[in-house]
């Protein structure tokens, strides 16, 4: 099973679940399976990140011959995470809003049907 | 024969933990059986191989299902499936957090509102499919009695080709990737005390730092390298950011009161009416000139 996972696998999964994520936000009518679509997305993203974060960890780590350099090199490998935790945060917040606009939009129109929806005025 | 392995991974874990270890052992540990590089690159392997279809075949299943708290329930597998890939790429901080963020509070977020919202009356069609899809709901045949519920699935080609083109895209760009960098993974060094450390040293006298866990990542976002290269202060402003969402969610989930509606309503008749007035004015005046 090696040769499934080499960084272009783990590239082509996250491209997968990218173009699922677009399906679902183009094919679909009901809003939250939209917010749903959108938050796959934001995963495909974050699977990139981790991604480059392992090969960065990995690449060039053998040259350094000070222990302070290697420690800044060591952690500065991290930053992908860091911003997948920044992705994961920003995420929460967006779905904290787009299903508050989800139920303002429902009592006013009776329907969460992004066809119904064809004013900005709730 | 992943069972196998799997079993003989845990065995071996699980053989590292002592019960009721003193609090010195932690760190420091003589009499640890390491866990072999190559060993470990299989087991990432297989684990990589079984969350990345769990993933995919979830989130197929999630847009695919026409009820959304069935779409619910797969977008949980795909997150979990997603957690698994962190863990394989060695970021196990991240993948708790992927199964503590997306699966214990989105998705339970989506469930409450699901709940909250009343889907439509029988007979209705709750969640309608765009014209041009797959999806034929009769709710005549619905009322009748002659079906339960309408179809399980949705489908739509246009969205489908859309969503292919993309894919192809992202396949075309990862095969042109160059091959020596992007057809293995080296293995991760261990942040020993004095530089990169191997895997079987790490029962050496050293408490060694994983890389992707807990410490490695925290050090990382609040650890000074140098003037203003912390992620402190991103951290701080990504809460910003968190609160301002919390804030804009109360504020339009905020029900308005019967009397601040009237006076909206009021207010938006008045200004119809203003600008009604004003167009039959011109209408008159355009017939009386005729």
């Amino acid at each position: 099973m090696e040769e499934l996972f080499t960084p272009t696998k783990v590239l082509i999964l996250s491209g997968a679940l990218m173009s699922i994520g677009v399906y679902g936000v183009l094919a679909r009518r009901n809003l939250i399976v939209m917010l749903m679509s959108l938050e796959m997305m934001l995963v495909a993203v974050n699977v990139v990140l981790v991604l480059f974060s392992r090969m960065h960890a990995s690449e060039g780590m053998a040259g350094h011959v000070s222990q302070h350099t290697y420690e800044a090199a060591f952690l500065g490998a991290h930053t992908g995470q860091i911003f997948t935790l920044m992705i994961m945060t920003v995420a929460a917040g967006e779905v904290g809003v787009g299903l508050a606009i989800l139920v303002a939009l429902y009592r006013s129109r009776n329907s969460i049907d992004v066809d119904q929806a064809r004013e900005l005025r709730l | 024969m992943l069972m196998g392995k799997a079993g003989v991974f845990i065995a071996e874990r699980s053989a590292q933990i002592r019960p009721f270890a003193p609090l010195t052992a932690i760190g420091p540990t003589d009499n640890v059986t390491p866990l072999s590089g190559v060993f470990r690159a299989h087991i990432m392997a297989e684990i990589f191989v079984v969350s990345a279809i769990v993933s995919v075949v979830g989130a197929v299943l999630m847009v695919a299902r026409r009820n959304p708290i069935y779409g619910l329930i797969f977008l949980l597998v795909s997150f979990s499936g997603a957690a698994g890939v962190f863990y394989s790429l060695n970021a196990t901080f991240i993948a708790v957090s992927q199964i503590l963020v997306y699966a214990g509070a989105i998705a339970v977020l989506f469930l409450f509102v699901l709940m909250f919202i009343d889907l439509g009356k029988k007979g209705e069609d709750k969640f309608p499919a765009r014209v041009d899809s797959l999806s034929t709901y009769e709710p005549a045949a619905v009322e009748e009695g002659k079906i339960s519920e309408g179809p399980r699935f949705q489908f739509s080609y246009p969205a489908a080709v859309v969503a292919m083109t993309v894919f192809a895209l992202f396949v075309w760009v990862a095969a042109s990737l160059p091959e020596e960098t992007f057809d293995k993974f080296d293995p991760v060094p261990i942040h020993g005390p004095a530089g990169p450390i191997r895997e079987d040293e790490t029962n050496s006298k050293s408490s060694p730092i994983y890389f992707g866990s807990t410490a490695a990542v925290g050090r990382a976002i609040f650890e000074r390298k140098g003037p203003f290269e912390s992620f402190a202060l991103h951290y701080e402003v990504v809460g910003l950011v968190i609160l301002v969402g919390v804030m804009g969610a109360v504020i339009l989930g905020k029900r308005i009161g019967d009397e601040q509606r009237e006076e909206q309503e009021r207010k938006l008749k008045a200004a119809v009416a203003g600008a009604d007035g004003h167009d039959d004015h011109g209408h008159d005046h355009g017939h009386g000139h005729h």
